[in-house]
């Protein structure tokens, strides 16, 4: 009774789960289920009993008036038709015109946002080689840093700007300002299919590098005397595997994006994980200003300046756990829900 | 075969006409119809449910749930005293309808 069932789930599927819907849909399941059996006892092949059953089926469109869903199938196609009249149903050939626009753009994005990551790097590496023996540097070279600094930036903008010109006539899209059909449908799991192995990896990549980013920052400090300059070189490295990360993400998982735009789902998240759970919510909420407080404060109070920003790797990390572990209460709590409805 | 479309304007009929005597339930009443007709007229299900339904809301019938011979729960369908009397009016309006459509039938068809 399997396929019956799942027919059957097929068919209501459209329709609001009302008693007068449940109500019709066990009767109807009993009518099925009795001929079945009827035709199984008759000596007919349980497929072949399946089949005539469904067979014998008919519509439940030719229900609908007299079950009193005609009015509720009224405003599901009421709805429909407002969706329909206000966005205009997405062509498919402009819709993989699309996936390979964002395709070809999917390295200007990633490298744009990286740039600003890495922006305070030749500041960095410029303290870090032209310092005096009290650790020091002089006008000259911070100025030059300052200047390194806004280059990247002013090329970080350029790059994202010249992304948005590869995505200009696709702006409706992006903007959600269609309808989505099978036809785009079939086009965002197709190309779903053929990246989730390619996005997976990214991630995997993208997500090591950033939970150990820390460790040449911590490494380089924890070996440095004095007023060497190896916790900068750490912060330099620490950033540019954060930066190699985001290129990283932005070139493997574009086709994730994609799917989202094109058919309104991310394809790594379901609901249920898209809710964090409340108690790390709160927490994320409040994260960041503490440990700003906890850093203003130690550097003040404690006038510890050179170690207090020891805070900040470790306050990175400690975050990407506390997300880890939201994401894993989150699914003990979804699948507590479901053993308990069922 | 007996198509949809001749059948249409009387299932009411039939299905009234079943349960005169004695309560049934969808099922049952869908393969009495089905041996009756020999073959020549499979019902679809949603066919005979929408007949079923029509004539509860119009309070020919009434329903209540009860086990079946097979032993299993079923919603049973029987007429009521406003049923009865519809079913009358059935017949009456069907052997009207058959006199007339009869009169075409045997090819006599002069005014």
């Amino acid at each position: 009774m399997n396929v019956i069932d799942s027919y059957l789930d097929t068919l209501f599927a459209p329709y609001p789960n009302t008693a007068q819907m449940q109500r019709a849909r066990r009767e109807l399941r009993d009518m099925m289920e009795d001929k079945f059996h009827a035709l199984v006892a008759s000596g007919v092949g349980e497929s072949q009993a399946v089949g005539t059953v469904i067979a014998e089926f008919g519509s439940l469109d030719e229900i609908a008036p007299v079950l009193g869903i005609d009015v509720e199938m009224g405003e599901a196609a009421g709805a429909r038709q407002a969706r329909e009249t206000t966005a205009p149903p997405l062509d498919p050939h402009r819709a993989l015109r699309y996936v390979d626009a964002v395709r070809a753009s999917r390295f200007t994005g990633g490298v744009s946002t990286a740039l600003f990551v890495l922006s305070p790097v030749p500041l960095l590496l410029l303290l870090a080689i032209f310092r005096d023996s009290t650790g020091m540097a002089s006008g000259i070279t911070v100025g030059i840093g300052i200047a390194g600094v806004l280059v990247i930036v002013l090329l970080g903008i350029l790059l994202n700007m010249r992304r948005g010109e590869q995505l200009a006539e696709f702006e409706d899209i992006e903007n959600g300002a269609f309808t989505t059909t099978a036809r785009i449908e079939e086009v965002a799991h197709r190309l779903e299919a053929e990246h989730r192995r390619q996005s997976s990896r990214g991630w995997m990549i993208a997500i090591s590098l950033w939970v150990l980013c820390a460790v040449p920052l911590i490494v380089l400090s924890l070996i440095s005397e004095g007023n060497s300059p190896l916790p900068l070189i750490g912060v330099v490295l620490t950033i540019t595997m954060v930066a190699i990360g985001l290129v990283v993400v932005s070139t493997t998982t574009w086709s994730d994006a994609v799917v989202e735009t094109l058919i309104g789902e991310d394809p790594d998240e379901d609901d249920e994980d898209a809710v964090m759970h409340p108690v790390v919510r709160a927490i994320t909420a409040v994260y960041w200003p503490v440990v700003v407080a906890v850093y203003l404060g130690w550097s003040f109070l404690g006038s510890a300046w050179s170690q207090s920003w020891l805070v900040w790797p470790i306050a990175g990390v400690l975050y990407a756990g506390l997300l880890a572990l939201g994401r894993v209460l989150d699914e003990n709590r979804a699948q507590s829900d479901r053993s308990a409805s069922n | 075969m007996i198509g949809a479309d001749a059948i249409r304007g009387h299932i009411t009929l039939m299905v009234l006409a079943i349960l005169e005597h004695q309560p049934s339930y969808a099922y049952e009443i869908s393969r009495t119809i089905t041996e009756i007709s020999g073959g020549t007229y499979a019902m679809k299900q949603t066919t005979l449910y929408t007949a079923v339904k029509r004539l509860e809301s119009l309070g020919y019938l009434d329903s209540y749930d009860a086990t079946s011979d097979s032993g299993k729960s079923r919603t049973y369908y029987r007429l009521t005293g406003p049923g009865r009397a519809h079913l009358d009016e059935k017949r009456a309006e069907w052997q009207q309808t058959r006199d007339l459509v009869d009169h075409f039938v045997k090819g006599d068809g002069r005014p």
